[in-house]
């Protein structure tokens, strides 16, 4: 797993407002929505992308870092991260994904104390394009994600 | 005569006042630049673009109990160190209006607020009585701290 403070390169993730950081070694592959197929109706996810008998339950978050129940129709790409099962992988819906390198990102610093919890997936901050960049890793998303999408299963 | 020692008064929140020393407050910033952080703690859960920093964003509105739906329109960047001969850092409170100078003495003393006393006691050096209002002299390096950021999530719990 890739240490955001040694990631030189981000795979930059938007959607509704937010941007979020992934260090790019650990993006598996970037597919379009519409490749997206349909879960079975007693399932809670989305849908999923399926390359090589590899699946990847598609998430889609709010700008609050809630689960979504639908796809909203902006989500046109997803990123896929992780491989295996018993939930390593997962696919984040975002409107646009972009590369970033950390010398584009100003101010770059890790998470301020005052606002970590156990609770948040966020490792740093830093500033883009006069936007807030959350950076995250897939080990801290798939912490995070998880016990919400058990609760919604 | 007791003596007089100056400081800046803050209105966090209706009702609220806390307290920081002259050297503390570095800027009142109207109309702050504020971008929301998801599954930060509630009382923190924005920043504040601020003169090329990102500064934590304190809200006592949440702290106090009150309702927190309005935007903050105004914020105190304050300065602190957590140890002598550390670099200083900054956090900015919301607040409801302009800081305003005052001068405090002994004879002010009194008992902090009972509302939510565990958390203003870990907060507060000391309390003065303002214009009848109880007034933290407040920590600001205790604020910002990790023992406080685990105490207010174990109250949310």
């Amino acid at each position: 797993m890739e240490n955001p403070t040694q990631s030189t390169q981000f795979a930059l993730l938007r959607f509704d407002g937010i941007q979020l950081a992934f260090p790019q070694g650990e993006v598996v592959m970037v597919d379009l929505a519409a490749d997206i197929q349909s879960a079975a109706s007693e399932e809670s996810e989305i849908g999923y992308l399926v390359q090589e008998a590899q699946k990847w339950p598609v998430i889609a978050l709010s700008k609050s870092f809630k689960l979504l129940s639908h796809l909203p129709p902006e989500r046109r790409f997803c990123v896929c991260f992780g491989a295996g099962e018993d939930e390593a992988a997962f696919a984040l819906a975002c409107d646009e994904v972009a590369s970033l390198a950390l010398e584009e990102v100003a101010a770059f610093q890790p998470m301020l104390e005052c606002m970590q919890s156990p609770l948040t997936p966020v490792q740093h901050l830093g500033k883009h394009a006069e936007q807030l960049v959350l950076v995250v890793s897939t080990e801290t998303m798939r912490a995070y994600m998880n016990p919400m999408r058990k609760q919604d299963a | 005569m007791p003596e007089r020692s100056a400081a800046w008064l803050l209105v966090p929140g209706e009702g609220q006042q806390i307290s920081v020393a002259q050297h503390e407050v570095v800027e009142y910033v109207d109309s702050p630049d504020i971008r929301q952080v998801p599954s930060a703690p509630q009382h923190c859960s924005s920043v504040l673009f601020w003169r090329e920093q990102i500064v934590p964003l304190m809200d006592f509105r949440v702290l106090a109990g009150q309702d927190a739906t309005a935007p903050i329109r105004a914020v105190v960047v304050l300065a602190y160190q957590t140890q002598a001969r550390m670099p200083l850092a900054h956090v900015a409170i919301g607040v409801e209006q302009a800081p305003a100078r005052i001068a405090v003495d002994d004879s002010q003393l009194c008992e902090l607020p009972a509302d939510n006393a565990d958390l203003w006691e870990f907060l507060a050096m000391s309390c003065f009585s303002h214009e009848e209002t109880p007034t933290l002299i407040l920590n600001i390096a205790a604020l910002c701290s990790a023992q406080f950021r685990d105490h207010v999530g174990r109250r949310e719990i």
